[in-house]
């Protein structure tokens, strides 16, 4: 099992001593087989929060983590030759801003901090730094220009092959599409689909974006008032009346689709139609 | 990061935070002055026992008070030693002669590093300081049957203990005070309160709101950066930097990682505001008027009253006691 959660929950302490629970007896599991799972919920829901225990930024309050085998929990990271980095090589997570990591003078230096710090000598650092730098697309003219002086999806590849370039197992993403143009969103969310098609990295990603679930999902797990309150597969979901409730909204596509069986006076089928199914039963309705 | 108390605002209610932030203002700037216009150790110590009086009056837990001084301790012990150490006027005291010779000084360099190795791993480091520092010297003046290859003496005299105690005195009272201004006062009310209070220097063509803006925009974004600065650390964990641990080395870089970012995060931020504020039709020097208005009540008077009785007791206690 490469990630397990078991009853997690993750309190903050305010000012004045109230308690606030940001998660709420969480247990999940991803296996070591590769999947591509989109967390969505709505602002304020915990799917930060989460996604910061699958890498040990943050202690569970209780319950356990259990990351590749390795504990985390209050007791286990009172131990004295209890380290993080090891996780963070396993389970590599990308932020929303890359802003926040950005900071070398050149892209490929800044690239190889991450496989530097995991111990690597320099030579070795540059090589996967270069081969993460390919998969998001940079190419060598790249390689000595200042991060800061890149566009922003430019400056979003570098951040996310700063991640890569530590070969993590389990590819986290917050919003990673956030901030974007349309075609910016797209362009990167293919990159994904096809770094996940041609590594054995499972991918977790935060979006807002039903249509990105719709088009990209294998799993979906639902945050909702720091519950999971939904772990399966896309179609469960999108036949789930609690949809409204959770403040999701449904992919264009399956409305449109409610929408015309509805006007046909048919019944809406439970799963997604292809285009042309749906012509079909449009051309049915029209002759008859 | 986030247990900083200096300066910090905890929502309360009593008198003092019922003070115009003027008055509390003045009122800190007359007692400061009283505090170095009084020049008996007895004195001063009635002067702090009415200090931490004040405190329960004010409804002001001094646990908070106390831990607003803790990062003052360093500052503290150092002014008292050094005073103790180089003060050499008045009656001698204590004199312990020390000897520096291979056997005790290897001792003592053996102590500090075990002292420097496992302090991370006890728990009243402080008090282990101390007692290690105790500790050395009595092997600099005990272990003195080896070849020295110098000598020296800790001489105490009795003024050097005084002022030791009497300049610990006055700073504890002076740190308490202004923990207490801001302990009871909103930044934003002791911003509009400072801006009043050096309205007068504008006779003298001093930018004295665009001062206060500077400054009310300084407190305001402190939170901030600390926020920004607890995701930068979050970010660059990710990428495998272990800030608890790393040679000097790694140090350096790991303290960039964080100090770059940051800067960049703190221009955007600028330039956002700088912005945001135009927008609000904001002009530099333009006068501008104001939701919350001071206003002064009897309570004042009285606080400010006895803060100028305080300075004038301190006045005749200093001539009557020459």
């Amino acid at each position: 099992m490469a990630i397990r959660l078991d009853t997690v929950s993750h309190q903050y302490k305010g000012i004045d001593g109230s308690i606030f629970e940001a998660i709420s007896k969480i247990s999940l599991e991803i296996g070591d087989k590769k999947e591509m799972i989109a967390l969505v919920g709505e602002t304020g829901s915990g799917k930060s929060t989460l996604v910061q225990h699958f890498n040990a930024l943050l202690t569970p309050s209780s319950g356990t983590v259990e990351v590749m085998g390795i504990k985390i929990n209050q007791e286990s990271v009172k131990a004295k030759n209890f380290k993080k980095t090891p996780i963070r090589q396993h389970v590599g997570l990308v932020f929303q801003f890359p802003e926040y990591q950005l900071f070398e003078e050149t892209v490929l230096k800044d690239v190889s901090f991450g496989p530097k710090n995991m111990g690597l000598k320099e030579v070795a650092a540059i090589q996967k730094a270069k081969k993460a730098l390919s998969q998001v697309g940079l190419d060598e003219s790249y390689y000595q220009r200042s991060p800061f002086q890149l566009s922003g999806g430019e400056k979003k590849r570098v951040s996310i092959a700063g991640i890569l370039a530590m070969e993590p197992d389990i590819l986290i993403l917050d919003e990673p599409t956030s901030g974007l143009d349309p075609a910016g969103q797209k362009t990167l969310m293919d990159l994904f689909l096809s770094i996940y098609q041609s590594t054995q990295t499972t991918m977790v990603f935060i979006t807002h974006d039903m249509n990105v679930v719709y088009r990209y999902a294998e799993r979906i797990l639902v945050m909702h008032k720091a519950k999971l309150v939904f772990d399966g597969s896309p179609d469960v979901l999108y036949a789930m009346p609690e949809v409204k409730t959770w403040n999701l909204d449904l992919p264009d596509w399956l409305k449109l689709e409610r929408f015309v069986f509805q006007q046909l006076g048919q019944e809406v089928p439970k799963s997604p139609q292809s285009i042309e199914t749906l012509l079909e039963a449009i051309n049915a309705g029209v002759r008859s | 990061m986030k247990n900083i108390v200096i300066g910090r605002y905890i929502p309360g209610n009593s008198f003092i935070y019922r003070l115009d932030p003027r008055v509390k203002l003045i009122a800190l700037v007359l007692l400061f002055a009283a505090t170095f216009i009084i020049n008996e150790i007895i004195v001063m110590a009635g002067a702090l026992a009415l200090v931490i009086l004040l405190l329960p009056l004010g409804r002001i837990s001094i646990k908070r008070v106390y831990l607003g001084l803790r990062p003052l301790l360093f500052l503290l012990i150092f002014t008292f030693v050094f005073q103790i150490l180089f003060n050499t006027q008045g009656r001698l005291l204590i004199a312990i002669p020390l000897q520096f010779n291979l056997v005790n000084t290897t001792f003592a360099v053996a102590l500090f590093l075990l002292w420097v190795f496992f302090k991370r791993r006890i728990k009243y480091s402080f008090l282990s300081f101390l007692l290690v520092m105790s500790l050395i010297i009595y092997g600099f003046s005990e272990i003195t049957m080896f070849e020295p290859f110098n000598t020296a003496t800790i001489a105490v005299y009795e003024t050097g203990l005084f002022m030791a105690l009497f300049i610990l005195l006055r700073l504890i009272i002076i740190v308490t005070l202004s923990t207490v201004l801001t302990i009871t006062t909103k930044p934003t009310d002791l911003n509009l309160g400072l801006e009043r209070v050096l309205k007068p220097l504008k006779l003298i063509r001093v930018n004295t709101e665009e001062i206060a803006m500077i400054i009310g925009i300084a407190l305001r974004y402190i939170p901030t950066l600390l926020d920004e600065a607890n995701k930068i650390m979050l970010a660059q964990a990710s990428r495998g930097v272990d800030f608890q641990e790393g040679k000097f080395k790694d140090k350096v870089v790991q303290i960039i990682s964080l100090l770059v970012p940051m800067f960049i995060i703190s221009f955007q931020r600028s330039d956002e505001l700088a912005n945001a504020m135009e927008a609000r039709c904001f002009v530099p020097g333009r006068a501008r008027t104001r939701l919350n208005q001071l206003t002064w009540k009897p309570l004042d008077s009285v606080v400010l009253t006895v803060s100028i009785m305080s300075v004038l007791m301190s006045i005749s206690i200093r001539i009557w006691l020459t």
